[in-house]
């Protein structure tokens, strides 16, 4: 079996698409914790979200005469992992009310910015159960629409520019912007409310 | 008791009642040139309709998603970012989310970004084992998509003798099932007698306790006769080694539960009492009114992490009582208890529950392993299933119908 370790993504994939069973081994194993856990946070469900990545693979599998190497692999990757987890949200989508005419919070009437500097981030080392945080982290992704929370875990875990995050989903740049902004502006309002509410319990 | 299979609810997002009216006041407000000044809950709906600065028809794949629902959720998280905070979010996207040399220049914004990025992109370690097996799956899941496209070029013949399912049989059956399931499938009768029910889901809970106090004696396994199979698990009465359901009997030969105990009052050929102090099994299928979980060789443990939704027990599977007898398998049958009108299920936690289908959570068939499942899917996806509208193909080709 080559060594696959020191090759990039899209050598093994030309190569897992040539016939080397391992290449895919290999890539399945090389985007097993950041894909699983993008589309866990994606669906909300790490049973679904299992599932999901098998169908991803799949997908993978019957589309790779499509996929141009000269591109990166694993965006490529991300983009079918999305779309199959949007597929998924929107079979179990549940139907609820939406009330819209809680007041709106307009910027012109001078209320509530949300100021980044203002929002508690646990450093990366700070000593908290890793599993309380990352249900924390999860219950905090629930609270955004479905658009936001993709947009913003597609920026989180494929780290791309705004540009290829625009020309992946297919979206004017202005928009994945501002969409970005909001993502930002709901995923830091989220996460105070939710770390408010644990603070609370713990308090209890 | 719960139903299972209820219905997904519809799956669009509902505006309250004013809402609705204050989304049609607008339209025609609008319609009619004016403004919407004397009316604070169309003016509403109209700043919400302001945040949607995307021109919907240029959306790729997803103009359909475009409605009130995501315009509520846009709006429901409308709180602005100040100036500052949105360049520091253009800058370290398009800097490849790196705060170095950054961070100085956004005052600490960038830290705050990517402190968010750590929070969502990093989570508790996986477990290596959970990996494996994850990574195996996907890979199995390929290869039977490999093999289902190579079997569908060459037909394939029946195994001879062997009670193990391989790959070309269950493509046959597959295929031959699509038409027992489709035309076949007997209307069969929807009168439930209910008193044997009550009997049945009785003894499923008298069971319930019994694996409770079997595995609390013995190191939280759960009963199994013997430490693995050899060919198959099929041959009910053979030996343990090649019966599942002798792994069951472990009940009854330690006397964790009777016979009766293990016999639903619909099969009129359940066996109800022991024949001989040694028994280790039934003698045929006839004689089991229930199916147990295949045990993996080496056993199956009991513990916190397994999910509550494990099925350890039900009515006897329709499905190996057809392959036993070596008929097509009808994948959706119900159990043949109860006149097919359903089946209980013994969950691992002890609870009981009633399906009026074999389909669980994410279609998962009760009497299936998933790889036979993903197939059957697949040859249904690629062969579809007889309408009544299909020809003969040529006048060599014999078809006839009703």
């Amino acid at each position: 079996m080559p060594d696959f370790a020191s090759q990039s993504d899209e050598t093994v994939f030309v190569a897992f698409r040539d016939g080397n069973t391992d290449a895919y081994r290999e890539l399945i194993e090389r985007f097993h914790d950041d894909l699983l856990r993008f589309l866990t946070r994606l669906v909300g469900d790490r049973a679904a979200a299992e599932d999901i990545f098998q169908e991803t693979f799949l997908q993978v599998h019957l589309s790779a005469s499509t996929f141009d190497a000269t591109r990166r692999f694993r965006p490529w990757l991300f983009t079918i992992g999305a779309n199959k987890g949007r597929d998924f949200l929107r079979k179990k989508k549940r139907q609820r009310t939406v009330e819209l005419s809680r007041p709106l919070k307009m910027s012109e009437g001078g209320t509530a910015f949300i100021d980044l500097l203002e929002v508690d981030v646990p450093p990366p080392d700070a000593a908290m159960d890793l599993s309380e945080r990352d249900e924390m982290v999860q219950r905090a992704l629930a609270r955004l629409g479905e658009p936001l929370r993709e947009v913003l875990l597609l920026a989180y875990f494929q780290r791309m520019s705004y540009a290829h995050i625009a020309e992946d989903l297919g979206i004017p740049l202005g928009t994945v912007k501002s969409r970005m902004h909001s993502a930002v502006a709901a995923f830091a309002r989220s996460w105070q409310m939710v770390s408010k509410e644990s603070t609370k319990r713990g308090d209890d | 008791m719960t139903t299972h299979g209820a219905e997904h609810p519809d799956e669009s997002y509902q505006l309250s009642a004013a809402d609705s009216a204050a989304v049609d006041r607008l339209i025609s407000i609008r319609a009619e040139g004016s403004d919407t000044d004397s009316d604070p809950q169309a003016q509403a709906v109209e700043q919400l309709f302001g945040l949607l600065d995307t021109p919907v028809a240029s959306e790729r794949e997803r103009s359909a998603r475009i409605n009130l629902a995501a315009l509520s959720a846009l709006r429901s998280q409308a709180q602005p970012l100040s100036q500052a905070d949105q360049d520091a979010i253009d800058q370290w996207i398009d800097s490849g989310c790196e705060i170095t040399d950054l961070d100085a220049v956004l005052g600490g914004r960038a830290g705050v970004l990517d402190g968010f990025r750590g929070l969502i992109t990093t989570g508790a370690p996986t477990d290596p084992s959970n990996k494996a097996d994850l990574v195996n799956r996907t890979l199995a899941r390929i290869q039977t998509q490999i093999d289902a496209d190579e079997a569908a070029y060459s037909l394939p013949t029946r195994g001879r003798g062997t009670m193990r399912f391989r790959l070309a049989d269950l493509i046959s059956i597959a295929a031959v099932l699509l038409i027992v399931g489709s035309i076949a499938m007997p209307v069969f009768s929807r009168v439930q007698t209910k008193s044997h029910q009550i009997a049945c889901l009785s003894n499923l809970g008298t069971v319930a306790d019994a694996f409770g106090v079997y595995a609390g004696s013995n190191r939280d396994t759960l009963p199994m006769a013997t430490a693995g199979f050899g060919p198959t698990w099929m041959k009910v009465g053979s030996t343990p080694e090649q019966s599942n359901s002798a792994n069951l009997y472990t009940l009854v030969r330690t006397e964790h539960a009777t016979l009766n105990d293990l016999a639903c009052p619909t099969n009129p050929d359940a066996r109800t009492a022991e024949s001989s102090p040694d028994a280790w099994d039934w003698h045929s299928i006839d004689e089991l009114s229930y199916s147990y979980r295949i045990m993996p060789n080496g056993g199956l443990k009991m513990h916190a992490s397994m999910p509550v939704r494990v099925v350890l027990m039900s009515d006897r599977s329709p499905v190996t009582l057809r392959a036993i007898r070596g008929i097509p398998i009808v994948p959706e049958e119900n159990s043949p208890n109860h006149d097919h009108a359903g089946q209980h299920i013994l969950k691992l936690d002890g609870s009981t529950e009633w399906l009026t289908n074999p389909l669980l959570e994410s279609n998962d068939n009760l009497w299936l392993p998933r790889p036979i499942e993903q197939i059957i899917h697949q040859v249904r996806n690629r062969l579809g299933v007889i309408e009544g509208n299909e020809m003969p193909d040529g006048p060599t080709d014999a078809f006839v119908g009703p």
